[in-house]
């Protein structure tokens, strides 16, 4: 059975087209989940949740969980594989934030507002 | 074998229907048309006109079974798209009582009503993989997981819980409709441009 350690080089991929702007992230009814639909029919769903953990979950065109990744804050009690998941997870997320609200456009508009007052 | 005939030979050539000289004897079909060949072309013809027919025949043969095959692949793609049209149709009707659903406030049928949708569309993703353009795949696929997320919400947080999250909450639902939807008329739209 894999591992979710298994899993982290399509993490990291994901992570790096994030950066690139080269994949869609959205927003959903929930403030903390975005969702990034890729060509296939693949969906990452990625999500901060009530207790600040990070989660991911690929799915493909029938719904089916293809793996899910959660990690939370590392700290001394911590094992080894959320240590491992976490950077990217937190990473991702944020990431998927900004590009789903936009965030450096608004920011961008908003100092050029202020510049101007 | 001795053959009866009336003709006779006037200097040298030979006139009527058979062209034996009295007294010849025909071995073959070969010797026979080498003895006659006025026969010969005559045949020749006959069987030339014919192989041309057969020819012909077997061409507007090819040519019907050919129609008609397209024919038959076209009318099994028509009630095929016809099918996917109906379908997609009780899908954007789902869809249509969720955001009812939701407008009234009412989470347990909005939740059940979620539940559907994603059943029925995950079916027709599948079922109908081939009528759903590559550009409106994201957008379902889309549309999926923002119904995932409504559902999960509404299971587990209730309705939501100031204008400004409902205002979210109808947005989405809107945006889901309206994908469904346009694919349900688009389908039903070649429909009807094939019947015309």
């Amino acid at each position: 059975m894999p591992s979710n350690s298994d899993f982290i080089p399509l993490v990291t991929k994901l992570l790096t087209r994030t950066r690139e702007n080269k994949v869609v992230w959205k927003g959903t009814y929930e403030a903390d989940i975005f969702v990034c639909v890729l060509e296939g029919g693949f969906t990452f769903q990625v999500e901060k949740g009530a207790s600040n953990f990070r989660k991911l979950e690929m799915t493909d065109s029938a719904g089916a969980t293809i793996f899910r990744m959660r990690a939370v804050e590392p700290d001394p009690e911590t094992d080894r594989d959320n240590d491992q998941q976490w950077e990217p997870l937190e990473e991702l997320w944020e990431r998927a934030r900004r590009a789903a609200l936009d965030i450096d456009k608004k920011v961008n508009e908003a100092s050029k507002i202020l510049d101007q007052i | 074998m001795t053959h009866e005939h009336s003709h006779s030979s006037q200097n040298g050539a030979w006139v009527g229907t058979d062209c034996r000289p009295a007294g010849v004897e025909i071995q073959s079909n070969e010797a026979y048309h080498s003895a006659c060949p006025q026969k010969k072309s005559m045949f020749d013809i006959i069987a030339g006109t014919a192989g041309i027919v057969g020819l012909g025949l077997t061409v507007w043969t090819l040519i019907v079974a050919k129609q008609a095959r397209t024919a038959a692949r076209e009318a099994r793609a028509a009630i095929r798209m016809d099918n996917a049209a109906e379908e997609f149709k009780k899908i954007a009707v789902i869809a249509n009582e969720f955001l009812g659903h939701v407008e009234m406030d009412q989470v347990d049928s909005a939740c059940v009503r979620a539940r559907d949708l994603m059943a029925a569309m995950s079916v027709a993703a599948q079922r109908w993989k081939s009528l759903i353009p590559e550009d409106e795949v994201i957008a379902y696929d889309e549309a999926y997981a923002q119904i995932g997320v409504i559902s999960r919400s509404l299971s587990t947080n209730g309705p939501p819980e100031n204008a400004q999250q409902k205002q979210k909450l109808l947005k989405i639902s809107h945006s889901v409709l309206e994908t469904l939807g346009k694919r349900a008329g688009t389908l039903f739209s070649e429909v009807e441009t094939r019947k015309d």
